[in-house]
Formats: C-alpha cells, structure tokens, sequence
C-alpha cells in the first residue's frame, strides 16, 4: 500500500472474516499516519523508510514498535476506516480508506431495515379499517 | 443599560486583540537567562524554507519569505524557537549535532546548543515534507567570541537550487 | 386565514419556570449574541494571524467541525433557527439600524412604528426567496475544501458575510441579509421544518381582534419582526428567527413558544424551497464521497489550489451543479409525475405533486447531513482541546490540553449511529409522503399508489447513504 498526499492507494480493502493481514505501507511524499479504527493500530509511514512505527492507542506509555510488515487479525466484520493520523498538509483530516471485512452484517441489517421500513409502511398504509394518520 | 451594554461591546472589539498579543507574548517569553540568544524559526514546506519571518494565515498563500542566515557567537547558549506553518519538517547541523529533531505544526519546538567553533554549518530539513525537501537548506553562522567573521576555509556553499525558489538566493 | 389549533403542542413558556421571564428582557439578545461575537472574532483574528494548519486553527476546528455538529444535529432539529437568535454576524448591521442594543425606539422615519436609521428600502420583490441563499451556498460548497481545511478562506468568507451583512442593513430594512442572503439562513429555513420548537400566537381570535399589530408594525415595547414575516399569522418556522422581539412587542401578550412533534411540518411552498431540498441532499452526497470517503483523485479534484487538477475541478463543479440543480429534481419529478398517474384522480396539478412529494427530502437531508457529521465530530472532536488551549496555534497553553494527542472518540460506533439517524430519517419522510398523499388523495388506495414512487425513491436515497457509509 502507498500513502500521498491524500490518499492510500489501494483505497478500499477487502478482506474475509479471520484473515490476517499483512500491510507494507510506503508513502510517496510525507510524514502519513495509518490510524485503524477498532483494531486499536496506529502507525506512523515515514518516507524513505522501510519500516512503520506502531503503537496501540489503547495501551498508552507503550514504545513504538518498528516493523517492516503491519500484521492484524480481521476478527470483526464491517467497514472500518483507516485515516491519516500524522498532520501532512491541508486535507489531512480527511485521508482516510477503508477496510470492509466481509460479511458486513451491520450494512446488510442496515439496507434491509430500510426496505423493512418501508414495507412496513405500506402495510400500515394500506389497512382498510385504520383511520388515516 | 444601553450605556453598559455599548461599552461591552467596546471592550470586546478592543480587548480580544488585546489580549491575543498579551498572550502572544507571554508564550514567547524565554527563561531570563542573561546572555540567551534566541532565535525564532518557521520551517515553509512550500519553497523548502527556513525563514526568521512569522508564517501565519494571511501570508501563507500569497509571498514566499526570505530564507534565514541565523548568526551566532562562539560560546554563546542559543536557543531555536522551531515551527511548522504546513506539515511536520525536520531541524538538524549534523556537523555540530544539533537535532535531528521534528517540528510539528501548531507547536514550538526548543534546541538549545552552544557553539565552540566558528564556521557555516548547513541546516538541513530531515523530514520529507515534500516536493522541495531535498532543497531545504539554510545557513547558520557562527561568528568568533568576539564577532569576528569566520575563518575563509569554513565558509559554505549551498548547493544550487534546481527546482525551488529558482529566482532567490 | 387562521386554520384550526394545532393538538400536541406544548406551551413552553407556562410551563418553563423563568423562561418567559428571561426572553422578554430586553438584554436577552444581547446577552447571547455578545459572547458570540466575542469568539467570532477571536477566530477572524487566528484565521488571519495564526498557524495556517487547519486542524491547529481554533477557526476550522470551532466554525466546521464543532459548531457545524452542534448546529446540524442538535440546535436545528431540537430548536429551530435557535442559531439566529446568537449569531453575531447582523450584529453592527442591526445596531446601526436600530442605534440601540438593548432598548426600543419609537418614532419617523424608520419602519413601522420604529424608529430606525438607514435607507429602510424594501427588500427587492424579485429576490423574496430564498434563490440567492441557494446558489451561495452551492457556490460556497463547491470550495468547500479551501474553505474548511484553510484558515484565512475562512476568516475571509466569514469576515465577508459580517461586512455584507452590514452594508445590506444599511441600504435595506431589518435582517435582509439574514433572510435573504445568508447562505447558513438558506438551509436553516428549510430543516427548521423538522424543529421541534416553534413561535406562534396563542389564541388567535386575540390576533383577529387586535388592532394595533405590534408584533408586525413595532412599538414602544419592541421593535417590529425583523424578519419580514407577520408573527400573528406565524404558521411556519422557516422564516422565523427566534429573535424574541415579538414576544416584547406583542400588546397583548399572545406569542409563545411551542414544544411540538419532530417532523410537524412538511409542505415545501414554493420551488426555491423544493431546489433547496435538492441541493443539499446533493451535496450532502457529494461531501460524503469527496471529504469522507476513500478516493483520492475526488478529493484532488475538490482540491485544485494545492492538487493543480483545474481540469479536474472543472469536472468536479459541473458534477455538482448538474447532481444538485437537475439530476435530483428530476428523480423526484418523475417519482411525482408516476404517482400522480398511478393514482389516476385529477384535481392534484403537478406542481402540488412535485412539491408535495419532494418534501420527503426535508427530514431525509436533514438525517443524511447528521449521518454525514457524526464522524467528523467523533474523530475530530479531540482538536477542540488542542484549540481551546492555543486558538491561534502558536505554541500557547493557555489551559494545559495544547499536548492533547488527537484521540478519535470510538469511531466505530459511527456506523450504528449513522444507521438509526438514517432510518429516523427514512421514517420522517415516508410519513411526509403520506401526510401529503393522504391529505391530496382522500381515497385510500389511491393515495398509496400516488405516495409509492417517491416511497420508494426516498428508500432507495436513505439506503444508498447507508450503504456509502457503513456498506
């Protein structure tokens, strides 16, 4: 994976429920950060470096570890995102992927709620002895 | 009560700015140290600029500042007062093992070091901060204890510059 | 004239202790506007003279981030144009009208029986509407990326809208900008339809029997609306600014302020209002593809001045003007076109179909915008203590959180949020289709067949928001 100026490249990854991934992120121009959220990862992308600096956010007063290969479980579906957690220039808030671990759950409960919703809707609708609402 | 509520808003209009360079200078103040010679620095990731010049909101976009030439004294203490006005840039005189040290932007990062021995030394930027990183230089010159300007053999050349600030030393 | 009293409706001021007390003092306004004007320009001044890093810039941090949250998912569906009541931009505007902070003047010339300063013009007949506000805003949305991410863009068109606001109150009466101009006012009116908070007069025989209408012309007591609107006939909230003056002026006692239902009103009067809905449920997508999504090139695209893609931009623009300005009234012009046919009744013109059936997108937008900023306040929400201590980010600590390390605020619990905020939604607007379709069509079977498409065009919208941000 790449990181610039204000993207990451591949932007969305996919992956299955249990796998592990392995990441070697490089950036093409400046300090980037790699923030993943729920999975308790942040790291630091410095250029011209082949390692990432890791620490946990939960675990604080923690050293930095320097790795070569980011390494983590998908153990929770849905969609996470990954941002850019080290200031690299004006839309820094807004670099951010994402990481969809199938199956997403949630989504699918989420879009069936709506069409729920609005089946539900045209029943109540349609009932002959309500009064209108 | 009109009268009252017109001298708030008086106070208001004249006190915010007030107060903003009040506190502007409180945040500047050094430790009072005699003899302390500070020097305030804002690393410019556009241009690949080290400047002595204040780098805020209104004149970012529209001038490019003036490289700096800090000067100092053999057995002087100095203290650099480092920003940031883009992204996170790096401060380090290998040659005098000043740094490497990262300045982040909205804070200010202190080095202090004495020099012993007069010269130029180069000061590099160690961070990528983007296209003109590998341009970012500026010089520091140590002056003898007395003032006096710097042996011929000590002095620097920067290195020509190919792609940044093309029309400005 | 009147229609019936509304049910549901509590009278918060009989039952508030102190509140009615506390906004008929004539200071009130100016007790919470002045604090307001007091940040407000503190941040002009960091935008202008402090660290041109957006996230270190108490402008960016407290307008975009923070005030924006506050205002879109908290003040307006709870309590309306709650905003105007504060906000310090009409501030010098109003004062030199009225030559008075707190107290009333009565007299000539000036409007009604106030006296006021200025040339007192009446707002031009043509621009009665909000078609200004929304071409501002979608003029200020297609910059919206210098506008957030840099300082002095914000310190520019903020300081710009104080100074536009001025010169307009100085050429025409009351709040013309407010009403007319400002871009913020443009989708206030439109989702202040949801609030759960409105002005109205109590008892509307009093209303018919009053004779001198202070509410409306002014008097000793309080300055006349300045919000061009007649509070005794008060039926909408769109327009009306909260600014409490007809609670003083009012010789009989008769406005109040109301607690009502989420989502009372639903019918959009007018295509202005209809283009409104349009434009922000475009932008309200266009910002979560461009700002919260993954792709980088839309983001380069949105950001010329640094990314160099003019061409891009160029792209960009036109994609917006055409997704917000045709490609979504379309949609719903068809959804109402096709249920009007399916329900086969004459007696409803397309017009009323039309608006009726895009009023859906009140309650929708307004649910997509709060999906839409509940990230940006849970992962950005940590810059707040970094501001507070240094706004302008010079390196100052004024309370000790400078340091503070930027910490999201479980980001992950976002989706579930976004995903409730979005059914709420949904289900708002389908009752507003129904409301509508019922109302129009008294036969049953007819109605749902006329509510059907948009029913199913406002699903497909909430999902196809669900599915961008959680899927």
């Amino acid at each position: 994976m790449t990181a610039r100026q204000y993207a990451y490249d591949p932007p969305v990854l996919r992956v299955n429920l249990g796998d592990t991934v392995r990441l070697r992120i490089r950036s093409l121009d400046v300090t980037h950060g790699f923030f993943l959220e729920a999975f308790d990862i942040n790291a630091s992308i410095i250029p011209d470096s082949p390692y990432l600096e890791i620490s946990h956010p939960s675990r604080k007063g923690e050293p930095v570890e320097k790795v070569e290969e980011l390494v983590f479980v998908a153990d929770k579906t849905g969609k996470f995102r990954f941002r850019c957690s080290r200031v690299c220039g004006n839309m820094h808030p807004f670099m951010q992927g994402e990481l969809i671990v199938a199956p997403n759950r949630l989504a699918g409960a989420g879009i069936g709620a709506c069409f729920g919703l609005l089946a539900a809707a045209a029943f109540v609708a349609l009932r002959r002895d309500k009064g209108l609402p | 009560m009109e009268a009252a509520a017109t001298l708030l808003v008086l106070l208001t209009l004249i006190g915010i700015p007030l107060w903003v360079i009040r506190e502007e200078a409180e945040a500047s103040r050094v430790p009072d140290e005699p003899g302390l010679h500070v020097i305030e620095i804002t690393a410019v990731a556009v241009g690949g600029i080290f400047t002595f010049e204040d780098v805020v909101g209104h004149n970012y976009w529209r001038r490019t500042p003036r490289v700096a030439r800090p000067v100092v004294r053999v057995g002087e203490k100095v203290l650099f007062r480092l920003r940031s006005a883009d992204v996170i840039h790096g401060f380090s005189i290998p040659e005098l093992q000043v740094g490497p040290i990262a300045i982040e932007p909205g804070y200010v990062t202190e080095v202090r070091f004495e020099p012993t021995e007069a010269g130029e030394f180069l000061i590099q930027c160690v961070f990528r901060c983007g296209g003109c990183h590998e341009e970012m230089f500026a010089v520091l010159e140590v002056r003898g204890p007395n003032g006096e300007p710097p042996p011929e053999d000590m002095k620097l050349k920067l290195p020509a510059r190919v792609r940044c600030l093309l029309n400005r030393t | 004239m009147n229609g019936p009293e509304p049910s549901g409706r509590i009278d918060l001021l009989q039952i508030v202790p102190g509140l009615k007390w506390l906004l008929t003092r004539r200071w009130f306004q100016f007790a919470v506007v002045l604090p307001n004007l007091a940040f407000f320009y503190l941040f002009l001044i960091a935008g202008a003279f402090g660290s041109p890093v957006g996230s270190r810039n108490i402008i960016i941090i407290f307008v975009w981030i923070l005030w924006w949250f506050l205002l879109i998912a908290v003040m307006v569906p709870l309590a309306s144009r709650i905003w105007c009541t504060v906000c310090p931009i009409p501030f010098f505007g109003e004062w030199y009208q009225r030559r008075a902070l707190v107290g009333v003047r009565v007299g000539k010339p000036g409007v009604g029986r106030n006296r006021m300063w200025g040339q007192n013009r009446r707002w031009p007949r043509a621009l009665s509407n909000i078609w200004l506000q929304n071409f501002g805003f979608l003029l200020l949305c297609t910059f919206s990326v210098p506008l957030l991410t840099r300082p002095i863009v914000s310190t520019i068109v903020l300081g710009g809208l104080v100074l536009l606001a001025t010169v307009l109150h100085v050429i025409y009466r009351q709040r013309a900008f407010c009403r007319y101009v400002c871009p913020i006012g443009g989708f206030l009116s439109l989702y202040s339809m949801c609030s759960m908070v409105e002005v109205r007069a109590r008892n509307l025989e009093t209303c018919d029997e009053c004779t001198d209408k202070s509410c409306l012309a002014g008097g000793e007591t309080g300055w006349g609306c300045p919000w061009y609107v007649n509070p005794s006939r008060l039926e909408r909230n769109n327009y009306c600014g909260l600014c409490m003056e007809c609670l003083k002026s009012c010789s009989h006692d008769n406005m109040t302020i109301r607690a009502r239902a989420f989502g009372s009103e639903t019918a959009l009067k007018g295509y202005d209002e209809a283009w409104k809905a349009f434009i922000m449920i475009g932008l309200a997508l266009a910002y979560s593809v461009a700002l919260l999504g993954p792709w980088g090139i839309v983001k380069d695209w949105a950001n010329p001045t640094e990314s160099g893609k003019w061409g891009g931009f160029a792209l960009y623009a036109v994609a917006l003007w055409t997704l917000t300005l045709a490609i979504v009234p379309a949609a719903f012009y068809a959804a109402a076109g096709l249920g009007r046919r399916l329900a086969g009744k004459a007696g409803v013109t397309m017009k009323e179909a039309f608006l009726g059936f895009s009023g859906v997108l009140v309650p929708l937008g307004l649910a997509a915008w709060i999906a839409f900023s509940i990230p940006l306040i849970l992962v950005n929400g940590s810059y707040v203590l970094n501001v507070i201590s240094d706004p302008l980010g010079r390196g100052w600590d004024l309370l000790g959180t400078a340091h503070t390390p930027w910490m999201p605020f479980h980001p992950e619990y976002a989706a579930i949020l976004q995903i409730a905020v979005l059914l709420a939604g949904l289900f708002y607007a389908l009752r507003s289709g129904w409301r509508f379709a019922s109302e129009r069509y008294g036969d049953r079977p007819a109605a749902v067949r006329a509510v059907a498409p948009a029913a199913i065009l406002s699903t497909a919208v909430a999902g196809g928001f669900l599915w961008l941000f959680v899927g």
